[in-house]
């Protein structure tokens, strides 16, 4: 892309519309930060936007305090995500490259209704699932939670999977044929590695459905030790029980998004740059 | 290695790209497939490599058939015209790739990259990326890939026409040098009938899915078979006339006595003259000069002679005093002029003096 040259109000407009959006998605981050870092029972009105006293109480208490939840909810999470990201890596994989190379008789339509099958609510799923689950004994075991997300993230994983395949050409497929490589190593060698940038795609967006998800937890399990910390946060707010214990729900709550913030900071340059197929071809 | 192809069709939905094309390649052989684009010569070399699916048709290497191997196993080298250099790999790693698919031991893979890379002049690159390289460097690359694991038969397909002519010409006289080194039987698509000519054993060449004429550099241009090979061999293009058109007024003069002896026949007869074979002098029909093209070596003369343009290449001291509006005696040598029945395209050999001994052949590749 080329930069325009910008009158100096342009870029004062630009700066102002940067700093609005900045406001408002960093606020919440914020707030969430200066109230998990103080000391229980300081949290009271008025309340002050800077924290008196700093501590990490709030952290071990939730990880392993009497009145936490522990670190098995974070485990669960764990493995929903990454389970979640591996197996829709892997079927998006192969479902984009079918549609992106084959000539389906059906591939445009169903490339249509995968990403149709995106604009879908996910409430509009849910009593189905449920009713589902109940019946194929699916319900309240982490398979069929990891199942629902992946079931989830494969439409548009399959969407994207399709486009990235279609960029690389078919070219590097023949060749590395001609030099002798089977199917599977030319899927190993020269499909995944120049693929890599959509495929961590597909895996870091499946990934972050299974880390974070609440309402699928909550309506598709029920015994404590398979759910994730997203519902058993809830505990902290009871209000018939005292309220809501904020502190300790901040800082359950930062403890969820700093793997999601890793995860994006280490594969940010992956992710943003797309890949250097252009290279293969023509000079 | 020796290539057959028999009866060779492909046909896509009611298209038919190749048309029942036979072809045998002598071990050692460098055989090139000229033609226009679309006449089947990629087709038929995507045939051999195992990725084109055949109507019919066989293909044997040396007396083993070959048609259902797949592609991985048949032991090719191709060359394609984009090169299909792997992108994420070094040069060192891309032209190490079929032997490492080939699970060859670690050491003698080494001493076969390293000389391979020798051989094409790549030597000095080996841990650069495929993006650092320029057009010239990469096509060595995709050689040297295609000649690391010593194939049975190496396939080219528009190596040349993604580089510069400077670069061309340097380039094909290379591949021939290696080809003829490492004795491998090799097939080059172009649509570049003088790359064909300049290092082909023998030239196929093709229109519309078949063989049209097949033979060597030089009996193919001194006697081409058909109207179309006459067409597309050569350059400048032949002096092609159709004798029952208005503008033929130049070869109906030039060659009045042997259309006599043709008779009636002469109305049917298309008839050519090589431009380096018109003759310009102080003898012959007048001609008056149109253009001149100042081609280096030769200088190409548009003329009108009696109602026909006519392209002549002439030598520069020749034409010095000649400009556009000048006159010229124009005349050609009876043996120089060939003949092809217009209703089949189909050379035909005039009748009288004009035997095929007459027949001028010039030294080419």
């Amino acid at each position: 892309m080329e930069l325009m040259e910008l009158s100096p109000v342009q870029r004062a407009g630009r700066w102002l519309a940067l700093a609005l959006g900045l406001l408002f998605t960093l606020v919440p981050v914020f707030w969430v930060l200066s109230v998990a870092f103080r000391p229980a029972g300081s949290f009271t009105f008025p309340v002050g936007i800077v924290p008196s006293a700093l501590t990490l109480d709030n952290f071990s208490i939730v990880l392993f305090g009497a009145k936490g939840i522990g670190l098995r909810p974070y485990l669960n999470a764990a493995i929903y995500g990454l389970s979640a990201a591996l197996l829709t890596a892997i079927i998006s994989s192969l479902a984009g490259y079918a549609l992106a190379r084959y000539d389906l008789r059906f591939g445009r339509a169903l490339l249509l209704m995968f990403l149709a099958l995106n604009f879908l609510p996910a409430a509009a799923r849910v009593v189905p699932l449920f009713l589902l689950y109940v019946r194929t004994d699916l319900y309240d075991r982490q398979i069929g939670l990891v199942l629902a997300y992946v079931a989830g993230a494969t439409p548009l994983g399959i969407w994207l999977m399709a486009g990235t395949i279609r960029q690389i050409p078919i070219r590097l497929e023949q060749a590395a044929r001609i030099d002798g490589a089977g199917a599977f190593t030319v899927a190993w060698r020269i499909l995944l590695p120049l693929a890599m940038p959509g495929v961590l795609v597909v895996a870091t967006l499946a990934f972050v459905d299974g880390w974070n998800s609440f309402s699928l937890p909550l309506i598709l399990t029920q015994r404590p030790e398979v759910q994730p910390y997203t519902v058993l946060l809830r505990q902290f707010v009871q209000p018939s029980e005292g309220g809501v214990d904020w502190t300790l729900l901040a800082a359950g709550s930062l403890l969820g998004v700093i793997p999601v913030l890793v995860a994006f900071a280490l594969l940010q340059s992956r992710l943003v740059g797309a890949a250097d197929v252009g290279g293969a071809v023509k000079g | 290695m020796r290539v057959a192809i028999e009866g060779l069709t492909v046909r896509y939905g009611p298209v038919v790209a190749v048309d029942n094309l036979s072809l045998t390649i002598a071990p050692g052989e460098l055989l090139a497939l000229v033609g226009p684009s679309g006449c089947g010569k990629t087709t038929t070399l995507g045939f051999v490599a195992g990725f084109t699916r055949a109507s019919a048709g066989r293909l044997l290497f040396d007396d083993r058939d070959v048609t259902t191997l797949p592609a991985q196993r048949r032991n090719i080298g191709y060359v394609f015209q984009d090169y299909a250099i792997y992108p994420h790999m070094t040069v060192a790693q891309n032209i190490r790739f079929p032997l490492e698919v080939a699970k060859l031991p670690r050491r003698e893979a080494d001493r076969l990259v390293a000389q391979t890379a020798e051989l094409v002049g790549v030597g000095g690159l080996l841990s650069r990326r495929p993006h650092q390289l320029s057009g010239g460097q990469r096509q060595r690359v995709a050689l040297a890939r295609a000649l690391v694991k010593r194939p049975g038969v190496l396939l080219l397909d528009e190596p040349l026409s993604n580089l510069d002519a400077h670069l061309r010409a340097q380039t094909r006289a290379e591949i021939r040098r290696l080809q003829l080194e490492l004795g491998m039987t090799t097939i080059l698509v172009t649509h570049d009938q003088s790359e064909a000519l300049a290092i082909a054993d023998r030239v196929a060449v093709m229109s519309e899915g078949r063989i049209i004429g097949l033979d060597t550099p030089a009996a193919i241009y001194a006697r081409p078979l058909s109207l179309l090979c006459a067409r597309l061999i050569g350059a400048p293009p032949m002096n092609i006339w159709a004798l029952s058109d208005p503008d033929a007024g130049f070869p109906k003069q030039a060659l009045a006595p042997v259309l006599e002896a043709l008779g009636s026949a002469a109305a049917r007869t298309v008839v050519g003259v090589r431009p380096e074979q018109v003759r310009l002098g102080p003898t012959g029909l007048p001609g008056s000069v149109r253009l001149l093209e100042n081609l280096g070596r030769d200088v190409l003369v548009h003329l009108e002679v009696a109602g026909s343009q006519v392209r002549a290449l002439a030598d520069p001291e020749v034409v010095a005093s000649l400009g556009p509006g000048t006159s010229v005696g124009v005349s050609v040598s009876p043996a120089s002029w060939h003949f092809f029945d217009a209703d089949t395209a189909v050379r035909i050999e005039p009748p009288g003096r004009l035997a095929p001994d007459g027949v001028v052949v010039r030294e080419e590749g």
